[in-house]
């Protein structure tokens, strides 16, 4: 677009100026360089696929060690679970802590206790909560169910506890004892 | 990226893949733990009258009654149930009474719960069904 020379009869030529006077300085890389920019703005869009990977990796990790029975249960950080080989899966049933001479229940079903002395004599509260979770489970309809229950205690426990609980548990028809334990390549 | 073009639209992958993750972060099994069924009632796990092999768990040692004998496994070195002698017990036991696989605990209140645990482990590896006399 430069000008062009305009001839008259009389008169010097006159020259027409270009579409833009000659910069004094070299605005055209500058100009260059804010195109570049708001075109690269213009384009700019989040690389989703890496994020699909993630979220697939997570999601299939997360399937493996997906469960339904149950095993989202309290358990004391202090509490050594004996190990053994021959462990059946965990069912999802109350529970029943013995920890440092005190006894904890808890269910799905039915408020359970927490930490009722084993000194206590004949464990009233125990005994109560037991039948009250039995008869709960009963009216469900869940009848084999009605008669076990999980069972935890550190291994270094004293089997005078755990003894006593069981008398408890026979006596008011909790028969089924699950002993809860570590599978052998557990960290 | 936009919904016709080449690729294909990720958004409903990604609401998909965060409703996935929260309900298979809320239902994962962070520690795997395992249950050993055991009878709470030493008649239950006896099927019927007759021969029973009977196991006195104490804290240095079991001793096995059975046909009105008694045999006595001492623990081994630090204390852990002497799993060979044990077995040996159990061998001797089947071959009298091929017919019984029950076997009734009794365990000792001094002796530790993880020692009872094991015991009943070994009894189940032997394909034993364990009946615990909790008195």
């Amino acid at each position: 677009m430069n000008g062009r020379v305009v001839r008259g009869a009389s008169a010097p030529p006159i020259q027409v100026p270009g579409y833009h006077p000659r910069p004094r300085y070299d605005l055209a890389r500058t100009r260059r360089r804010i195109e570049e920019k708001r075109a690269s703005r213009r384009s700019f869009a989040l690389t989703l696929i890496p994020m699909v990977d993630l979220f697939a990796v997570l999601v299939i990790t997360l399937l493996m060690n997906f469960t339904t029975e149950g095993e989202a249960y309290f358990r004391p950080r202090d509490m050594g679970l004996p190990r053994i080989a021959t462990g059946q899966a965990l069912r999802s049933r109350p529970l029943l802590s013995v920890i440092g001479g005190k006894v904890s229940l808890e269910s799905a079903e039915e408020t359970g206790i927490d930490g009722e002395d084993l000194r206590t004599p004949d464990l009233p509260l125990l005994r109560e909560t037991l039948r009250r979770m039995k008869a709960s489970i009963v009216a469900t309809g869940a009848g084999a169910a009605a008669a076990e229950i999980n069972v935890q205690a550190d291994e270094n426990a004293p089997l005078d506890d755990v003894k006593l609980v069981m008398r408890v548990l026979k006596e008011e028809g909790w028969t089924g004892l699950n002993f809860i334990v570590a599978p052998p390549d557990s960290p | 990226m936009t919904a016709g073009g080449k690729e294909p639209n990720l958004t409903p992958f990604i609401d998909l893949f965060s409703v996935l993750t929260c309900f298979l972060l809320v239902a994962f099994a962070w520690t795997r733990l395992d249950a050993m069924n055991v009878a709470a009632d030493d008649s239950s796990a006896v099927a019927a009258a007759g021969p029973r092999l009977t196991l006195h768990l104490l804290p240095e040692k079991v001793i096995a009654a059975a046909d009105g004998e008694e045999r006595e496994i001492p623990n081994g070195p630090g204390g852990a149930l002497d799993a060979e002698g044990l077995g040996e017990v159990l061998a001797a036991w089947r071959e009298k009474h091929p017919d019984r696989r029950d076997v009734v605990l009794a365990p000792d209140g001094q002796a530790p719960y993880g020692a009872m645990i094991r015991l009943i482990d070994l009894l189940n590896a032997a394909d034993f069904a364990v009946g615990v006399n909790p008195h």
